[in-house]
């Protein structure tokens, strides 16, 4: 299959027009990890295990499809100046969510602006941000909104910083 | 639509629920009460056979004649049975004193009757009909123009919904093919499954679109015409409130069926001590949250009846 005939499906699969963008793709996503949650009403008398545990998969991969479409979309039409971009270093000892405040407050805008250009809720980003853990959505979805913020923020490393935030993340949980 | 006689004559909804005990007959006579109120001419009918009770809902006593009457040919004219109600412009065919063997009408009673209410003068016909999925109940959703499906946030009703909606559409693809004559098309084993519930009728539809082409655009048509209406009673949680939303989606997703969510509605006490007065609830407690929600219903069928009437 196409990557393009796979990103169609994809668009399909979360009944999303071809053009949806970051914000329709994340609702349609989080709209249909709770429809086939193992407590959904609504869903429960239609769908055995094995059909359910499908789905949920199906979920998440045609998720990881749209996100890595949209970024790389997003890549091709830059929002912002590329001379402008800073880059992320992960052996400069700062924390990839400290990274991002100080860029955000080296600029002077509101998580607010950001939330509105990026389509991501301002609870979201204030959560990235102060790394409040037990808030932040699952990482598949999250790693989309990191990219988004940093690329908004002109950072040149966007998926680099996402990575790393989202291992750091792991080790928290895991340590 | 494009049709100019079926602009004038009523609007046929049916109201159905998976099982009981989920506030049907309520939440219908109290939608009647509404749109009358707006200036509507509405008929009721009271089609559960097994258990009607409409009248009582509206302080209605001992009805004559009533739907019993007609189906077993003591007056003529469906027409002859309508009463009037205590409410201006909402008038009655009642069930009462139904004969203990008429919970399940002949094909030709049904069918008589169908033909009767299409010409009946009035805006909305508003049929109730007997939880389940009964033949009855079956082929009076099949030839409404609207289902409305009541349910309720326990896995009980939701799953007895789905299993409603899966029957209609089954006799729907039967009864057309038998229609066209072309009842031997149906591919045995899948139908079969489709029975058993091991497969959907959404699969049925789908492999008959491989066999025929005809049969796919009858096939579209068929689940155009059953887009059902639902209204979860008894939402109380902030879950609860999500539940529309996901059985429309699951229905398309499942179903194959485009469903559109019409409405919560909260529980609310007064609606027993409406009933125990025998009266609609929105005539004795204006206002409460139950009568607010059905409103709110009513407001969105009169938009859809007047946009449809505007193409």
């Amino acid at each position: 299959m196409t990557v393009k005939s796979r990103i169609d499906e994809a668009f399909r699969y979360f009944n999303l027009p071809p053009k949806a963008g970051f914000a329709a793709v994340a609702q349609a996503y989080r709209e249909l990890k709770l429809l086939y949650s193992t407590d959904g009403l609504a869903t429960y008398s239609l769908l055995n295990k094995e059909g359910r545990l499908r789905e949920l998969a199906e979920i998440e991969e045609f998720y990881l499809v749209l996100t890595e479409h949209l970024t790389d979309k997003n890549q091709a039409e830059p929002a912002v100046p590329r001379g402008d971009a800073r880059h992320w270093d992960c052996g400069s000892g700062v924390s990839p969510a400290a990274f991002l405040r100080e860029c955000r407050e080296i600029d002077g805008v509101s998580l607010q602006s950001i939330a509105v250009k990026s389509k991501i809720g301002t609870d979201h980003l204030t959560n990235i941000e102060m790394q409040r853990d037990e808030r932040l959505p699952a990482p598949v979805y999250l790693r989309g909104f990191i990219i988004e913020f940093a690329r908004q923020l002109r950072i040149s490393n966007p998926e680099e910083l996402a990575s790393a935030y989202l291992h750091l993340l792991a080790d928290r949980k895991g340590g | 639509m494009n049709d100019p006689i079926s602009a004038k004559r009523a609007e046929i909804m049916a109201i159905a629920s998976g099982k009981g005990g989920v506030g049907k007959s309520v939440i219908l006579t109290n939608l009647a009460v509404l749109l009358a109120r707006h200036g509507k001419r509405v008929l009721l009918l009271d089609a559960d056979l097994g258990g009607a009770n409409l009248h009582t809902l509206l302080g209605v006593d001992r009805p004559t004649p009533t739907l019993t009457d007609f189906l077993t040919r003591n007056v003529a004219e469906l027409s002859d049975t309508i009463v009037s109600t205590p409410f201006a412009g909402l008038s009655l065919i009642s069930g009462a004193n139904a004969l203990m063997d008429m919970a399940n009408p002949y094909a030709a009673q049904k069918a008589k009757l169908l033909r009767h209410l299409s010409m009946v003068d009035f805006d909305y016909v508003l049929i109730d009909l007997g939880a389940g999925s009964t033949f009855t109940t079956l082929d009076f959703l099949a030839a409404a123009d609207q289902t409305l499906l009541v349910m309720m946030p326990t896995p009980t009703s939701i799953e007895n919904a789905y299993h409603l909606l899966k029957a209609v559409l089954y006799r729907k693809i039967t009864r057309t093919l038998k229609r066209l004559n072309v009842d031997h098309l149906l591919p045995r084993g899948l139908d079969e499954d489709v029975r058993r519930g091991r497969r959907s009728a959404w699969d049925l539809l789908n492999e008959l679109a491989h066999i025929d082409t005809a049969l796919t655009v009858e096939a579209a048509r068929l689940t155009r015409r059953l887009q059902p209406r639902i209204i979860v009673n008894h939402a109380n949680s902030a879950e609860d409130l999500r539940l529309g939303r996901q059985i429309t989606l699951a229905c398309q997703r499942h179903l194959g069926l485009t469903a559109d969510f019409l409405g919560d509605i909260r529980t609310d006490e007064r609606v027993l001590s409406a009933v125990q007065q025998r009266r609609p609830v929105c005539d004795v407690h204006p206002g409460c949250p139950f009568a607010t929600a059905l409103e709110g219903i009513v407001l969105r069928l009169l938009k859809d009846r007047h946009g449809e009437s505007e193409k």
